[in-house]
């Protein structure tokens, strides 16, 4: 079903990332940081909670301006004669280049918020694609948009859809229509869609059974909350879809926690002398 | 000495939350002992069970008058009760000792607790038995349509003749999937593999089901956009564990394709080669 676009097209609008690294000193090392994608502070984003095991969020602006999107239709429309309805509009995106300092003994960043804050600084000095903050609630950090360019180009700000407060009581669900309710609690208070895309851990959602509760909270403090209840590697990328101008809410998974390291109890073990439950003393063999 | 273990995080604290309600139900226990055990003591057992009795005897390794001693007992929901009968009375070892204890979740491989002697001694064990690895499993032609998404149910051999409950199961994949749906710029994340932060728990029928599918927000996404019929396939493998719960470890079982299809009027869904189709799914308003 790929035959619309052609592997040489692919190749060039693949999402690409390419890490380098160089040593800097004794103890940390610079991590080079490329990406090319219509969202590349998005796949910035993703690239970095699939390899480090920290909660990251990522929203999209909702792009009102011409010079930030690109319409896509005759390259990526795959069946021209099918239910397919309007233009296909996507985000102009681009290349995004950043670099951060890794600790040399674990691998990992020296201060995530440093360098995601690195990433955002990049990405913010290209005008396309609207301008980005990093927040941080509790151990996980979030990357939302704060200005956009309108319809005539001029910089505006942009609250996070995310900021707005709900209240719900969901009663007992499954994870999926858990989400699926304070999604829909967030688009009703907001006058934004959000639908929720989360194919890749249906059996994470089915599987789980709980409720959630909140009164007047931000909609993001929520989200996060129910996710974690879940399971706490649980995180999102909210894609904005600028052709039907919903929100995409992807549910995605960070990575694996290191296992920390315990001690393992002896005490079990019996000692030589000890009393055996057969009777006799133990014996070391 | 040092002697260090791992044991993955648990990520505890993170599942606190303050006005949500999460509500889980207990995972299934362990409840079959059959095998060969070997515990702290050096001693070797052989164990066989019906239902919830236990009958085998036990090797003690000391220099009693008969080194083999008659077993009995009951295993079932997590626990594990031996009792051992020396048939050699008069020689200075004890008549008989107990061992009362737990079923260790994630492998079932594994039991500790306490004993005592008729002599009056008591203290702990610990015992441990090879692991049973299923050979296969079987993707079974019953389950249900949960909205767009199909859940199939999955038998997994059992070579012990007991069950497989209280094992540690979870999906994972073997090779990265290709999403024929996605297109450049497309708000919805690629689905091209499956990710499951939360292993579950078999019950004592050795099957689980397996939630395969689109979300609704896709179908209508790549629906609209002319993108149907598309189709994803993905490359699961499914792992169980062994060992205690909490410092498992995950064995291959089997490796299935999957694939889930958005057709313009239909959704069909495969799992190691079992096609379901629902006609016609109408596209969600």
């Amino acid at each position: 079903m790929c035959t619309a676009r052609s592997s040489s097209t692919l190749l060039v609008w693949l999402f690409t990332s390419l890490l380098l690294v160089s040593r800097a000193d004794g103890q940390t090392e610079r991590m080079d940081f490329s990406v090319e994608d219509a969202r590349p502070l998005g796949a910035a984003v993703l690239s970095l909670l699939t390899r480090y095991p920290v909660v990251i969020t990522y929203e999209d602006p909702r792009y009102q301006y011409s010079g930030d999107l690109q319409d896509v239709t005759e390259r990526v429309r795959r069946n021209p004669n099918s239910t397919g309805k309007g233009r296909i509009l996507v985000p102009r995106g681009g290349h995004l280049h950043a670099s951060y300092e890794i600790a040399q003994e674990t691998g990992t960043p020296v201060n995530m918020k440093d360098a995601l804050n690195g990433v955002v600084a990049a990405k913010n000095l290209n005008a396309v694609g609207g301008r980005f903050a990093v927040y941080q609630s509790g151990d996980a950090l979030h990357v939302v948009p704060v200005e956009v360019r309108d319809s005539n180009g001029a910089w505006v700000k942009q609250q996070s859809v995310l900021n707005t407060p709900i209240t719900l009581s969901s009663g007992e669900l499954d994870g999926y229509a858990l989400m699926e309710a304070i999604l829909k609690e967030v688009s009703d208070a907001s006058g934004i869609k959000l639908g929720l895309a989360a194919e890749n851990v249906t059996n994470t959602l089915g599987r789980y059974r709980g409720g959630i509760e909140a009164a007047d909270e931000p909609a993001r403090d929520v989200l996060l909350r129910a996710l974690h209840s879940i399971s706490p590697r649980l995180t999102w990328i909210l894609n904005y879809d600028p052709s039907d101008r919903y929100y995409f809410f992807n549910v995605t998974v960070v990575a694996e926690p290191p296992p920390p390291e315990v001690p393992l109890d002896l005490s079990t073990l019996p000692r030589p002398g000890d009393p055996t439950p057969a009777g006799p003393p133990f014996r070391a063999r | 000495m040092t002697i260090k273990k791992y044991l993955p995080a648990a990520g505890g604290c993170l599942w606190v939350f303050t006005s949500g309600v999460a509500i889980a139900q207990p995972p299934p226990q362990c409840s079959h002992a059959s095998g060969y055990w070997t515990d702290n003591y050096g001693m070797l057992w052989s164990l066989t069970q019906q239902d919830v009795y236990i009958t085998g005897s036990v090797y003690t390794n000391y220099m009693c008058g008969a080194p083999i001693w008659g077993a009995g007992g009951s295993a079932g929901s997590g626990y594990l009760s031996l009792i051992a009968s020396n048939p050699y009375w008069g020689d200075y070892c004890a008549t008989y000792f107990t061992y009362e204890g737990t079923l260790w979740r994630g492998g079932c491989n594994v039991a500790s607790g306490d004993w005592n002697n008729d002599y009056g001694y008591l203290g702990t064990f610990v015992m441990s038995k090879a692991c049973e690895i299923p050979p296969y499993e079987t993707t079974t032609a019953g389950g249900n349509w949960l909205g767009p998404h199909y859940k199939f149910i999955a038998q997994v051999s059992d070579t012990s003749g007991g069950n497989l409950s209280g094992r540690k199961y979870r999906e994972t994949n073997y090779a990265t999937g290709f999403d024929r749906c996605w297109h450049w710029g497309s708000p919805v994340m690629k689905f091209e593999g499956i990710t499951q932060p939360n292993p579950f728990n078999l019950g004592s029928s050795n099957t689980y089901t397996d939630e395969i599918g689109w979300g609704t927000e896709a179908i209508k996404h790549y629906r609209n956009h002319g993108d149907a019929p598309c189709n994803t396939t993905l490359y699961q493998q499914m792992q169980i564990a062994c060992g205690a719960e909490g410092v498992e470890t995950y064995h291959y079982v089997q490796n299935n394709v999957l694939v889930a299809e958005i057709g313009v009027t239909t959704l069909t869904v495969t799992r190691d080669g079992v096609p379901k189709v629902l006609d016609p799914y109408p596209t969600p308003p």
